[in-house]
């Protein structure tokens, strides 16, 4: 076969299609199950049972992660601060970059790996095993029974679970600084309070809530959409996580760019 | 509520599975579809519940194509449905007793005691006792097939849409699936699709049998005129036998 | 469904606890407001500079948070600040608003320096009239080397060697001494020399009368023995009355010496100053004194500064440069103390005089004719001089130029010129030695002098003109960049 310089613009053509059927498809998808959100009947079990899994048991390896992060962040901007005498220095940097940043984006990151696989291993299943289809045939729309709640919990759970990490990470931070590195736990406080603004929290968790409609919708759409079988069913799950995750770091930083 | 399927069509790509299908599904009566496999009798029936879109062709249902209802028009008539999926397509994140629960809980105002004593009663029809606390994966292939039967008929669907009822069962269980087939048809009237492998069985339950053959409907009619053809396809398929013109596709 | 606990109560015990958290979070961030609604009233202020400042910086009196900076406005090239106090904190009309720097990486805060009591409070809305801009980047610069702990002991121990009255009169007694020693060294070797040069003079004229006049000699032999006896018998004395002299002048240098030996021993000890100090019963008072003098060193009155300077003036008449080397320890912005060491290429000048006996052929008789004659030589010269001072005057005195001396000095306002006029050497030349001299600093760092030295002396005198150097401790700090942290007391 010869080599033809157009087969490159068409592989970059076919792919930037697509790219751009799977973002209409995610839009779509999230504008269906918002949509559907005002259409009754209204299940809030399955709201509740939503929240329960996307919230309640991920606030272990929430908490897990953000004291972890606390420290740990403690401990590195100590190394910088301490050569410029800056101590009292940490406990808002900590706090900042766990309210702006950290706190939404690692909490994301950590649903997504969690929530996002098992929503789209979940429907994905149901879809190759015709549950959706059986959904259908009951006269239930498939997407207000199962994406719908998935969607709102998981944008009402991320900030959340942020508030989470936020508070668990400062506390971890705040035991770091005071424990080990020796500082004064008031002065900690008060530095941390009188820099940190409402706004830096309250924006934090507005990227949460749009990190958590991510989550839920692209591992909606990947598993909704999925097709052959158990492998197709795998794919979507880790479809889900990869598009997740790099779409909450691409949507932060337009977020932080607009926000702040 | 008579259901007919006007020259329709369907393909998956290349592979052209419905090629202009004419069928009437008679009110209240039982019809079976048999073919061999993949000739796309499953296909046929996903499109009567408006899971598939043809690619050309009509299915007219109460006076109205199904085919280019909208999804909301066309919930007020899959209501009436009770549909019975090959593998069973329990909801495996619910119990036995909340699958079969399940249509009640949405589209009836009973009390959850209520749709208990008749999801009881639903299982039992379908000889399954005890087993509501169960989760799908506990089951057997056969008991699945129950319960997505008893889940079918939970709402008394005016339509039944069974595909391959009895497919797993040991012969006791495959006719007394048979007989509830024909008694809810004699008891309640209902019209019924089954695809069936199972020929004695469909000899049982049918009013009118619809023989399936690339695509197209070889012969449609009666048990006896199912017997008495001539058909050299419909013979080879009646008779079970490997040699013929109907050859299995390697 | 689930063991104990349902869904619901899960759930609904997830979200008390997070709202629970937030409201908490919420509260603790934003003291001051209650739920984003403001509390407390608006003051404005205007800056020429508020660099450094921000929303949310932190507005303080007396150290204690009031509100923070909650907007900043360009107007008029000037930068028009609003600050949000806290309800209940009354704050006079009179108040100054100052920006000054907290911590070492120069965050910034707002201080109202409170007026006075009786004055009006300042209503909602209304401007802080007085107010103080952070100071310029150099000044910071200064601010950031200026207190090492180095310092901070050399200044203990300086203090107390140098500030205390004991210190003072150690010092006062050791010039004393100096002054003198080097006073009766300098008559002595003066006069010594005369006396010795109309020695030799006189051998010389023998001599040569004797050759010239060889068949007089002995005519004259009487009258020449008798003059020689005369001289001999006469230095005689002198040389013996010089020996004495110098024998008292050494005695002299040396407990001087001695003396020198005490204070620099204290001085570089520094650890008995220490020790000393720390026992001493006025050890509170000394530090205070210590750290006040640290903490004013921006702009402070009463510091205690060490500037070295080094000056040289080129003269005019000689073609000479003489040169100048000052250290000056200012225990107070009142006093100093100048020790300094002069290069003078014409300090030294020893006049000889030869007298010349001729015999008159003619009329027999013998006539002697005297010729004076300078010698200008190099010389070392000591400084060492006492400084008070009252309003723009200096008034010094001490050792100038290794002879006693007095002079005067007057400083323009910012002391960055001074007129000074000086008189020493008082008992060499006809006339003392009177200088006046104006010098300029510019540039902080460089002087430029000019004017007229040894005016008395009609053929001595002459215009010269100067450059030089001149460091404080601070500028050798932040040059040698030896400087580190600051503890920065505010005096005011
Ligand atoms: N979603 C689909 N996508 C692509 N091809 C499909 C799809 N569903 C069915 N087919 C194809 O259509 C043909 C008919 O399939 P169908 O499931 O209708 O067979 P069947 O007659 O029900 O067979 P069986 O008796 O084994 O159930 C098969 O060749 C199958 O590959
Ligand atoms: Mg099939």
């Amino acid at each position: 076969m010869t080599f033809r310089p157009i087969a490159i613009f068409e592989y970059i053509g076919a792919r930037f299609t697509t790219l751009l059927e799977e973002l209409g498809g995610i839009f779509s998808t999230f504008l269906q199950s918002a949509g559907l959100l005002f259409v009754p009947p209204f299940r809030m079990r399955l709201f509740l049972k939503q929240m329960e899994f996307i919230g309640v048991e991920s606030s272990f390896i929430v908490l897990l992660t953000g004291a972890f992060t606390g420290m740990v962040f403690a401990l590195q901007t100590s190394y910088a601060f301490r050569l410029f005498g800056a101590e009292n220095l940490i406990g808002p940097s900590v706090a900042l970059s766990l309210a702006r940043e950290l706190g939404p984006v690692l909490t994301g990151l950590m649903v997504t790996g969690r929530v996002g696989s098992a929503m789209a291993a979940e429907l994905g299943t149901m879809k190759v095993t015709e549950q959706i289809d059986a959904l259908y045939t009951m006269s239930i729309n498939p997407v207000q029974y199962l994406i719908t709640p998935r969607v709102l919990s998981s944008i009402i759970m991320l900030p959340m679970l942020t508030i989470l990490f936020d508070f668990i990470g400062i506390i971890g931070s705040y035991f770091m600084a005071v424990f080990f590195l020796g500082l004064n736990g008031n002065r900690f406080i008060n530095d941390t309070i009188y820099m940190v603004d409402l706004k830096d929290v309250y924006i934090g968790l507005l990227k949460a809530a749009v990190f958590g409609a991510i989550i839920a919708v692209v591992g909606c759409y990947k598993g909704y959409f999925a097709e052959k079988g158990a492998e197709g069913v795998g794919k979507a799950a880790t479809q889900a996580v990869v598009i997740s995750s790099v779409s909450i770091l691409i949507a932060d930083y337009f977020l932080t760019a607009l926000l702040f | 509520m008579q259901i007919d399927i006007k020259g329709l069509k369907k393909s998956f790509g290349t592979n052209s599975v419905l090629n202009g299908i004419d069928l009437t599904i008679e009110d209240g009566k039982t019809t079976v579809i048999v073919g061999q496999t993949g000739c796309g009798k499953s296909v046929l029936i996903k499109h009567i519940i408006g899971l598939l879109r043809p690619d050309a062709g009509q299915i007219i249902v109460n006076g109205a194509d199904i085919t280019k209802l909208k999804r909301k028009e066309f919930g007020g008539i899959i209501k009436n449905f009770g549909v019975l999926f090959q593998n069973s397509a329990l909801f495996d994140s619910m119990t036995v007793g909340e699958n079969v629960a399940f249509p009640l809980r949405e589209h009836t105002g009973l009390s959850p005691s209520k749709i208990m004593d008749v999801v009881r009663e639903k299982l039992a029809i379908v000889g399954l006792k005890g087993v509501e606390q169960l989760y799908p994966a506990e089951l057997s292939g056969g008991m699945k097939k129950r319960v997505g039967l008893a889940r079918a008929i939970a709402l008394d669907p005016q339509v039944l849409i069974f595909d391959e009822p009895t497919t797993g069962l040991d012969p006791v269980m495959s006719d007394t699936i048979d007989n509830l087939i024909l008694n809810t048809q004699k008891r309640l009237g209902v019209t019924s699709i089954v695809i069936s492998h199972d020929i004695p069985g469909t000899f049982k339950i049918a009013r009118w049998i619809a023989m399936l053959y690339k695509g197209k409907v070889v012969l449609y009619g009666s048990p006896d005129d199912f017997r008495n053809t001539q058909d050299p396809i419909v013979r080879q398929f009646l008779e079970r036998r490997a040699e013929g013109p109907l050859q299995v596709e390697a | 469904m689930n063991k104990g606990i349902s869904t619901n109560a899960r759930v609904g015990i997830f979200v008390v606890i997070v709202l629970l958290l937030l409201f908490w979070i919420t509260f603790k961030i934003s003291s001051g407001t209650i739920f984003g609604r403001l509390q407390g009233y608006t003051l404005t202020a205007e800056f020429d500079n508020a660099q450094g400042l921000n929303t949310k910086t932190g507005v303080f009196i007396a150290g204690i948070k009031v509100g923070y900076v909650e907007d900043i406005k360009l107007e008029d090239d000037k930068a028009l600040v609003t600050l949000r106090i806290m309800p209940g904190v009354k704050i006079e009309d009179n108040a100054k608003a100052v920006i000054r720097t907290k911590g070492l990486l120069g965050e910034k805060y707002i201080e109202i320096v409170p007026g006075k009591q009786q004055a009006a409070a300042l209503k909602p809305g209304e401007q802080i009239i007085f107010t103080e801009s952070p100071p310029d980047l150099e000044e910071l610069m200064n601010k950031l080397n200026g207190i090492a702990s180095d310092v901070k002991s050399v200044t203990q121990s300086l203090n107390d060697v140098f500030g205390g009255s004991k210190g003072e009169n150690n010092i006062r007694g050791m010039f004393d001494n100096l002054n003198r020693t080097i006073t009766h060294m300098d008559r002595l070797i003066t006069s010594t020399n005369k006396n010795l040069n109309q020695t030799f003079d006189s051998v010389n004229t023998f001599a040569q009368a004797l050759k010239e006049q060889g068949p007089d000699i002995l005519a004259n032999l009487a009258q020449i023995s008798g003059e020689l006896h005369a001289i001999i018998a006469e230095n005689k004395q002198s040389v013996n009355r010089t020996m004495k002299n110098i024998n008292q002048a050494s005695e002299k240098l040396d407990k001087t010496l001695a003396n020198l030996e005490v204070i620099t021993g204290n001085l570089k000890e520094g650890k008995g100053a220490i020790g000393k100090l720390l026992s001493d019963k006025k050890t509170e008072q000394q530090v205070t004194k210590a750290i006040s003098g640290l903490s004013s060193m921006v702009g402070g009155t009463s510091r205690f500064r060490t500037i070295i300077s080094y000056r040289g003036e080129y003269q005019f008449a000689y073609h000479n440069v003489k040169s100048y080397l000052d250290l000056r320890l200012q225990p107070t912005w009142d006093k100093y103390y100048l020790l300094g060491i002069v290069d003078d290429p014409g300090g030294y000048s020893s006049t000889s005089t030869t007298y010349t006996t001729v015999k008159n052929v003619n009329t027999g008789t013998i006539q002697q004719t005297q010729t004076v004659s300078n010698n200008i030589s190099n010389q070392l010269k000591i400084n060492a001089e006492i400084a008070k001072r009252i309003s723009y005057f200096t008034f010094r005195g001490g050792v100038i130029e290794s002879s006693g001396g007095i002079g005067v000095d007057i400083n323009a306002p910012n002391d960055d010129a001074q007129l000074s006029v000086e008189m020493f050497n008082f008992n060499e030349k006809p006339y003392p030695e009177l200088k006046a001299m104006l010098s300029i600093s510019i540039l902080r760092y460089f002087l430029l002098s000019g004017g007229m030295t040894d005016i008395a002396n009609r053929d001595a005198r002459t215009w010269f003109m100067g450059v030089g150097l001149k460091f404080d401790d601070q500028d050798l700090k932040s040059i040698f960049g030896l400087a580190a942290s600051t503890t920065y007391v505010n005096t005011k």
